[in-house]
């Protein structure tokens, strides 16, 4: 997912192996200290407003989506140390050809309305997401199952301007079918080797049948299976959670209640932090982190850790702006020092990437873009004559001016021009979306930043959504056949070592062209108040919150 | 007109002597320090003022007048001005040595002041009557219906219109010499035995001058008050005072009856002055100044303070201060007075 | 009186009618999808673009949209935002807090400026003017950002006195202190030094020296003669910037994580929310001149002089 949603790291899975862990029985036991803390007891932590109502299929930022994620169980949870993929709602989730897979559930999970979790609350929820006039944001997270493109209509605008959509030819999803209370089948249109492991993300979460009566009241008092339910949202102000005592799962939550406090700015929660009147903050601000201030600021009350987010820079297609070529490319990445940009602009929170895959994910393969990566001006001076030189007279890089890129793409085109002796200028738009816009109707021209943020943990989610031909984040118009050819051996591979192998092959394709220009991966950083511990992160970058406990 | 109901004011305990002696300024020193040296303002005045009569000091700007006034009221800034030396009696008792609570009340209750230009005397922001009506609460401790209607009294006795209409108005909604009425039934609000009165009429028309004149004379006379009449405008006071002394420098120079003052004047500086009244007989003609301009105060002449600017100096001018002192009826500080006199 | 208020009043609808315009065109005319940020950082679907068009008349031309807003809004309907909260309920909470914020504020500034004027302008010259000039000196200096991290800093975090932001559910006036104090700051700064500048100008004036001529003591020569002059120009400035707080302060409610009406504006302008932007500001605009108008009315109150005709 591009920015800012939530990722989970985990170890990338195949489903053989997820099918050892089911045979397991559900709700393994794992031994997380949880037993050693403390229960009850109330916290308070940093939220921020939500850009739609609370509707587990209609929500990709973080505002909304912190809070889904602790009231929400789907099918599978991720293990917040491992991320390694566990059952939860499911019992089990069987298929031997990567296409058909048969998901059997348990049989005590509860709605926090007390109603009893069924197959039909998955295929309801997953049907009414994926349609398209429904216009839910996780709607592109069904496209792998069957039927998929009937339940989206031709964007009919013209030149004449907006019309009404015609109806799509289908409202269900023809690859969903429910067996019974407790089974139901999904198919995939082509083979997909991770299916199981995306399904613990939150689009995937069932709807209770109080939802499908009225969706938009609804997504301002959820009803979900999580290990805490919502008691009250107060616009602009809080949310407020309670333990649900019916949650079933293994991972139970410690704590009585959680108070997510609205706040406008980081700063003011960390200042709150600070003073001890909130007890967790998931965004430290950038003026404590120079000289790692806010290690002083919060002694022992801090983490850094990297997560799934990855940096690049990505050039105009070439019917755009034909000046950027693989060669071309090759030249610009060698002319970046990531690391002395890093120590200077980052304070070293970021990690110099070697490739196109974040390292917190399994298949992970390290290198894989290999010289051409490392800074070294001469050599890319070499690479660039090679190349027959910059013809666009000078080079542009793109930035959203309403967040702090400014330093870094800056810094980043003084290190090309230093190298390469072309003059290099970092070019703000005003705002996200105005630059989001100008990506999405191919009218930027040069190069622009681009970041990347996974759906869920596994090295196919850095490949295929990016570079895959047409896919919906494929800002450069990468086309490769190979490529592609290599992607659909992979999702057919039946077990996860020979997948993994497989998709590493495919970024080595990426790493010739130069598909984009590698940059680094975050961090993140997060402090805490001195009442509570067992602060943890997900590679998602977002607290355990369910694991928090009092002192 | 009703009558003078003096308001209902314990008995001042400031009786004058047997003479009828108010005010007795003697050999009074003010100097002003001030970053440019010290200004010697007021050097060695004495006067003395009775009940029912009527003083008049005349002089140029600089000449000391406001200041002698002012330091009577004791309302000079302390510092820069000092007092080295002087005293300056009313009714037996040194005001100077005076502590400063019992000072105050004698300012105003006893010894009143006006001043020349009554619109930016009045405070702008509270009625006339409210104004007025001020003495009697902080010294009386009147309460404020029946000090407003003491206001109206007051009004009527200086001849406003309509006083009680007005009382409650604004000092900007009255005209320059209704004003200036105002400022007088303030002053004499609690019966002061002494009303001292700084160019009283030096901003009004000449018609309205000599109203308000009028109204002093009037006021004293029947409330047998001393007045002093301090001006430079010697066409002024010629019906309204008794005596006069001419101020130059920070000394007098002159002291006379009115009349012989402006008949025979014994002193240079008087003549000048007198000469310098413009006449309509005169018209056409080049209008007689005295030249020059009056001394720096941190730097007056030595020997006697007039001498660059007059016609008669001699030597003896440039080098020894001449004392005041008797010629016939009045009294000059000129080493040539005789002369003057006659010629 | 009468006449010049309903004068005014009439005056006040072509300035308000305009600014709206001006501001509904500038909004509306700013690049930028506001449904791109809806959907985090993927452009949204075609069908919930046209949905979201449609429900807030994005597809009508700039005058009929004009038009059409500017009939709800004389009915008393500011129109809903875009995440569906009627602009009306969120500016009443938000107006509410700005409103309190302010008052505290002015009383700061009235209170603390004034006194630190008079003190002063009566000791002209003395270690209290000079401490008080080179404090307000420095006070303006800093900017407000720097002063409200500072305070928060101070007094939230370090000292632990007062609380380091403000909760959003309800504000208990303690924790509105520091943040009104911070608000307040600037102003008081300038209160004092105008109180002083004008008291020890009055203090020369005529009508004192008849005050103490009139054997009136000095505190009263003071304190209310001279006080009362000097007090007309620091109370008409005290109610302009009461209009200008009314107005929100977007630094400092980011600072403490105040929902005030500063935010609220910020925030409609971030994400495009034209209806919030241009109901916030029409709003603005209206109470700004209505305090304006009061203003002018205190001033002929206090000063004789001035007449309303």
């Amino acid at each position: 997912m591009r920015g800012t949603t939530r990722t989970v790291a985990v170890a990338g899975i195949s489903a053989a192996a997820l099918l050892l862990a089911g045979c397991g029985g559900g709700g393994d036991d794992e031994t997380t200290d949880t037993s050693a803390a403390k229960t009850g007891g109330s916290i308070s932590v940093r939220g921020c407003n939500p850009e739609n109502p609370l509707v587990a299929g209609n929500t990709s930022e973080t505002c909304g989506g912190n809070v889904l994620d602790v009231i929400t169980a789907k099918l599978i949870k991720y293990n917040v140390e491992t991320a390694a993929p566990e059952m939860d709602i499911a019992e089990s989730i069987d298929t031997t050809d990567n296409q058909n897979f048969t998901v059997k559930l348990k049989k005590d999970y509860k709605f926090h309305d007390g109603t009893v979790v069924k197959a039909k609350n998955f295929v309801d929820a997953w049907n009414y997401t994926a349609y398209g006039p429904n216009a839910q944001l996780g709607s592109y997270f069904f496209e792998p199952i069957e039927g998929y493109a009937d339940l989206q209509s031709e964007d009919p605008d013209g030149e004449e301007g907006p019309q009404k959509a015609p109806e799509p030819k289908a409202k269900t999803l023809s690859g969903l079918k429910v067996v019974d209370d407790n089974t139901f089948t999904i198919k995939t249109t082509g083979k997909v080797s991770n299916l199981p492991v995306r399904l613990g993300y939150s689009a995937f979460a069932p709807q209770p049948d109080a939802f499908f009566a009225d969706p938009k009241a609804f997504g301002d008092k959820p009803i979900a299976a999580g290990p805490y339910k919502l008691d009250s949202w107060t616009k602009n102000a809080e949310i407020k959670l309670s333990k649900f005592a019916d949650y079933s799962g293994s991972d139970k939550g410690n704590v009585d209640n959680i108070t997510f406090k609205i706040y406008q700015d980081s700063g003011a929660a960390y200042a709150d932090v600070q003073a001890n009147q909130l007890d967790v903050t998931d965004e430290v601000p950038a003026s404590a982190q120079i000289d790692d201030k806010y290690k002083q600021d919060l002694p022992d009350r801090n983490l850094q850790k990297p997560v799934g987010v990855i940096q690049t820079i990505t050039t105009a297609p070439a019917a755009v702006d034909p000046n950027y070529g693989p060669e071309i490319r090759k030249a610009i990445s060698m002319a970046i020092d990531r690391e002395g940009i890093i120590k200077a602009i980052f304070n070293g929170t970021r990690e110099p990437a070697t490739g196109w895959v974040s390292p917190v994910v399994d298949g992970y393969k390290a290198d894989v873009c290999g010289e051409f990566c490392k800074f070294d001006p001469a050599k890319a001076k070499a690479q660039l004559a090679a190349a027959g030189g910059f013809k666009g007279g000078k080079i542009t890089l793109s930035y959203n001016a309403d967040a702090s890129h400014k330093e870094w793409t800056e810094a980043t085109c003084n290190s090309i021009k230093n190298a390469l002796g072309v003059d290099c200028v970092a070019t703000g738009v005003v705002d996200f979306s105005t630059f989001r816009t100008q990506i999405h109707d191919r009218k930027m021209k040069g190069m622009f930043r681009t970041g990347w943020q996974m759906d869920y943990p596994s090295i196919e989610n850095f490949l295929a959504p990016l570079y895959g031909k047409g896919a919906s984040s494929n800002d450069g118009d990468y086309n490769n056949p190979a490529f592609d050819a290599k992607l659909a051996e992979a999702a057919a591979a039946t077990d996860g070592a020979t997948s993994n192998k497989l998709y590493q092959e495919a970024e080595a394709i990426l790493a010739k062209d130069m598909a984009t220009i590698p940059l680094w991966y975050s961090t993140t950083t997060m402090g805490w108040s001195d009442k509570v511990t067992n602060v943890k992160v997900t590679p998602f970058g977002v607290p355990h919150y369910a694991g928090i406990s009092l002192k | 007109m009703t009558t003078t109901t003096k308001s209902a004011a314990p008995a001042s305990s400031y009786k004058p002597d047997a003479d009828g002696r108010l005010l007795e300024v003697d050999d009074l020193h003010v100097e002003f320090h001030t970053p440019d040296g010290i200004a010697r303002a007021i050097n060695g005045v004495s006067f003395d003022l009775h009940e029912g009569e009527t003083l008049a000091i005349l002089g140029e700007s600089g000449s000391g007048k406001s200041v002698t006034a002012q330091a009577i009221m004791g309302i000079l800034d302390m510092p820069p001005a000092v007092i080295p030396s002087g005293s300056i009696r009313y009714c037996g008792q040194d005001l100077l040595t005076m502590p400063e609570e019992q000072r105050r009340k004698v300012r105003g209750p006893e010894i009143s002041m006006i001043f020349q230009d009554a619109l930016s005397s009045l405070n702008p922001t509270f009625p006339v009557g409210w104004q007025i009506g001020e003495m009697f609460r902080q010294h009386r401790g009147m309460n404020k219906s029946d000090a407003y209607a003491q206001a109206v009294r007051l009004m009527e006795r200086v001849a406003i219109p309509a006083a009680k209409e007005r009382v409650k108005s604004y000092p900007h909604q009255f005209s320059g010499g209704m004003r200036q009425r105002i400022m007088i039934a303030m002053a004499i609000a609690l019966d002061p035995a002494v009303l001292i009165a700084d160019e009283p009429t030096t901003a009004l028309d000449v018609t309205v001058q000599a109203q308000i004149m009028a109204l002093l004379a009037e006021l004293q006379e029947e409330r047998k008050m001393g007045l002093i009449l301090i001006t430079h405008d010697l066409g002024v006071v010629a019906d309204v005072a008794d005596r006069a002394a001419v101020m130059y420098a920070g000394r007098i120079v002159a002291r006379a009856g009115i009349e012989d003052l402006y008949a025979q004047p014994a002193h240079p500086y008087t003549r000048g002055l007198l000469e310098s009244i413009p006449r309509l007989d005169q018209k056409g003609q080049t209008l007689a100044a005295i030249g020059g301009l009056p001394p720096n105060l941190t730097r007056i002449p030595q020997g006697c303070a007039f001498n660059p600017r007059c016609r008669m100096a001699q030597d003896i001018c440039r080098t020894e201060l001449p004392a005041l002192r008797q010629v016939g009826q009045q009294q000059s500080a000129c080493h040539f007075a005789e002369e003057v006199l006659n010629g | 009186m009468g006449k010049y208020i309903v004068r005014r009043l009439l005056q006040m609808i072509p300035v308000v009618l305009g600014a709206t315009f001006i501001i509904f065109a500038m909004v509306f005319a700013l690049p930028g999808d506001p449904t791109a940020g809806k959907c985090g950082e993927r452009p949204c679907s075609p069908e919930y673009v046209a949905k979201f068009r449609e429900e807030h008349n994005l597809n009508d031309p700039l005058p009929v949209q004009y038009g059409k807003y500017l009939g709800k809004f004389v009915q008393g309907d500011l129109g809903t935002n875009y995440y569906g909260i009627p602009v009306k309920e969120d500016l009443a909470k938000r107006y509410t807090i700005t409103g309190r914020l302010a008052l505290m504020a002015i009383a700061f500034e009235a209170v603390i400026g004034i006194l630190a004027g008079v003190l002063a302008g009566v000791r002209k010259g003395r270690f209290i003017d000079n401490l008080v000039t080179v404090s307000t000196l420095f006070v303006i200096s800093i900017p407000v950002f720097v002063i409200g991290v500072f305070m928060q800093y101070l007094f939230g975090i370090k000292w632990g006195i007062f609380p380091a932001t403000v909760p959003s559910l309800e504000a208990s006036t303690y924790s509105l202190i520091l943040p009104a104090f911070v608000l307040g700051s600037l102003s008081i700064a300038y209160v004092a030094r105008l109180t002083r500048t004008n008291l020890v100008e009055n203090l020369r004036a005529d009508y004192v020296r008849t005050a103490v001529a009139k054997g009136l003591t000095k505190k009263r020569a003071v304190g209310v003669h001279t006080l009362r002059n000097s007090l007309i120009p620091v109370v008409t400035f005290i109610g302009a910037d009461f209009g200008g707080l009314l107005g929100g302060a977007i630094v400092t409610e980011r600072i403490f994580n105040i929902q005030g009406v500063g935010g609220y504006i910020w925030k409609g302008i971030n994400s495009r929310d034209g209806v919030a932007v241009v109901s916030t500001v029409t709003v603005l605009v209206i109470v700004y001149l209505l305090v304006n108008l009061l203003v002018d009315l205190l001033y002929g109150v206090l000063d004789p002089r001035i007449s309303h005709d």
